[in-house]
């Protein structure tokens, strides 16, 4: 059984849809790339799954569990972790109270992620715990975004464009924790444009172009194959 | 204008300190209604125009255990919590319906609560003056003498007991779990229900302790009057100047306005006795003037 299983979402921003018979499958201990021109629907999708947006019909299974008719806090209780593209720390609260506030059991009852673990695998944050997050640089929150996320022990963590807008010393930082996530058994789906970034970190990968998933292979093969890139991923 | 009178108040101490004491006390009441009230507004975006009936049950509500039990610190704190409860079922059966709507709607909703508030108490209580739950015996006592200003115990009481309200009220905000879930929730519901935060619950405690301030703030001044329908009119515009003074959804703005208000009434009953609830507005428009957002309020 898939850990994560979508099958044909409709979903919609008020009257205009953004995703059209939406399926993906994910398997556990693995990061899948989501790639996609701007506007392909990767955000979209990930909304869609958290509840952020209006889904009107398909099926979202997690573990087998029907999430479809949940409300977002439910879906994260069952285990779906999100880290939105613009990170949305928030800004008046310390490092450490915005840990705080993403501090959660899985539904198991079990801590995998107990905060002396978060600050061993973001020793960045360790000295900025009590710095105001809105003053923390991008790539700084960009971790204090996933560390919180992570702290609720999520069973998949969905990480949307996190090397954008990042100077590129950052983004190799960050690509470092997620090796070492993905080392640790966390299941990742990465939205990103940057195809190069996301070489460095996962195998396999989906298309999405127009709301809809066009293509799914490794990475490796479409490194190779220049049609499809550039059919969906060019600019 | 009386200019000379207040020029005469400063310079003697007994009318500088019963003037100050006076306007403390003024200023403290209305803080606690007006936490209340600017509470909700920063963290649920709704304007309760309510909010001064709730404040009126608060009094009706600790009236009643008076007369029943005879003890003032109960009758108080049953008030409290009495309208505290309330608060909880009309945000869970009617607020948080239009937490979403248009304004006008927000409005309508409210001011129709008001009027059958405001009727629901004189069909229970009647719609006579109802005499105040007094002062306790323990400060039925002569006044303090300090340079002459005379200073009833009980004044000082009330000063004291809103001042340890505000200094817990800080403490929830900024030390506890839930004050750091209501003020996340003021920025960002939608990323905290991401994080798995049920935020209608957050949402409806801070309703409740909202309501919980306002009827306090009745039941303190149910001890101070007269209870009777409609006693919540005049004490809302007054917590709506002091929020937009102190900048709407700000508690520590709230506090400073407050005390600006209750000083302005005070000293102004001095010097401009037939013009206090201008000096009000006044206060309120040099700010909007200056400083748009309040105070302590943030710049949108």
């Amino acid at each position: 059984m898939d850990l994560l299983e979508t099958k044909s979402i409709n979903a919609f921003y008020g009257n205009s849809q953004v995703l059209f018979n939406m399926s993906l499958n994910i398997k556990k201990n693995n990061i899948i790339a989501l790639l996609g021109r701007n506007g392909a629907g990767k955000s979209s999708t990930f909304k869609a799954i958290t509840g952020l947006i209006n889904v009107k019909s398909g099926s979202i299974k997690l573990k087998g569990e029907e999430l479809i008719k949940q409300p977002t806090s439910k879906r994260a209780l069952a285990g779906i972790g999100y880290v939105p593209e613009d990170r949305q720390v928030f800004p008046e609260h310390t490092v450490e109270e915005n840990i705080e506030l993403g501090k959660k059991n899985n539904l198991q009852g079990i801590d995998n992620w107990p905060i002396d673990k978060i600050w061993e695998t973001f020793p960045i944050l360790v000295k900025l715990k009590d710095r105001l997050a809105g003053q923390l640089s991008g790539g700084e929150q960009q971790m204090l975004s996933i560390a919180r996320t992570l702290v609720g022990n999520p069973e998949i963590l969905l990480l949307d464009e996190p090397s954008e807008g990042l100077a590129p010393i950052i983004v190799e930082d960050i690509a470092k924790i997620l090796e070492n996530l993905k080392k640790l058994g966390v299941t990742i789906l990465l939205a990103e444009q940057n195809m190069h970034f996301c070489m460095e970190v996962a195998k396999e990968a989906i298309i999405i172009d127009k709301g809809k998933a066009v293509w799914t292979g490794s990475l490796n093969d479409l490194q190779q194959d220049t049609k499809t890139r550039d059919k969906y991923l060019a600019i | 204008m009386e200019i000379f009178a207040l020029f005469d108040c400063i310079i003697s101490p007994a009318c500088l300190i019963s003037q100050t004491a006076g306007g403390l006390k003024i200023g403290m009441l209305l803080f606690l209604v007006a936490s209340g009230l600017t509470l909700v507004f920063g963290v649920l975006g709704v304007i309760n125009f309510a909010h001064g009936a709730l404040y009126m049950l608060g009094a009706y509500f600790s009236w009643q255990v008076m007369a029943v039990t005879g003890h003032f610190g109960l009758a108080v704190i049953c008030g409290a919590i009495g309208v505290g409860i309330f608060g909880l079922l009309f945000e869970r059966l009617l607020i948080n319906k239009v937490y979403n709507a248009d304004l006008l709607v927000q409005i309508l909703l409210c001011y129709s609560v008001i009027l059958i508030l405001d009727d629901l108490v004189m069909i229970i209580w009647g719609d006579e003056f109802l005499s105040g739950i007094g002062v306790p015996e323990v400060f039925q006592i002569p006044p303090l003498f300090i340079f002459d200003a005379i200073i009833p115990p009980f004044h000082i009481a009330i000063v004291v007991i809103s001042m340890i309200v505000a200094l817990l009220l800080w403490l929830i905000m900024t030390k506890t779990k839930f004050g750091k879930l209501v003020r996340a929730t003021a920025v960002n519901p939608k990323m905290l229900e991401a994080l798995g935060v049920n935020t209608n619950v957050i949402k409806a405690g801070v309703f409740m302790l909202g309501s919980f301030l306002a009827g306090l703030g009745g039941a303190l001044a149910a001890s101070l009057g007269s209870v009777v329908s409609g006693m919540g009119n005049s004490i809302i515009i007054e917590s709506f100047i002091v929020t937009v003074i102190g900048g709407m959804g700000s508690i520590g703005g709230a506090f400073i306005a407050s005390i600006i208000i209750g000083m302005a009434r005070s000293f102004g009953a001095v010097a401009m006795p037939l013009f206090t609830d201008g000096i009000m507005f006044l206060i309120m428009v040099l700010v909007l003037i200056m400083k748009p957002e309040g105070l302590m309020g943030k710049k949108k």
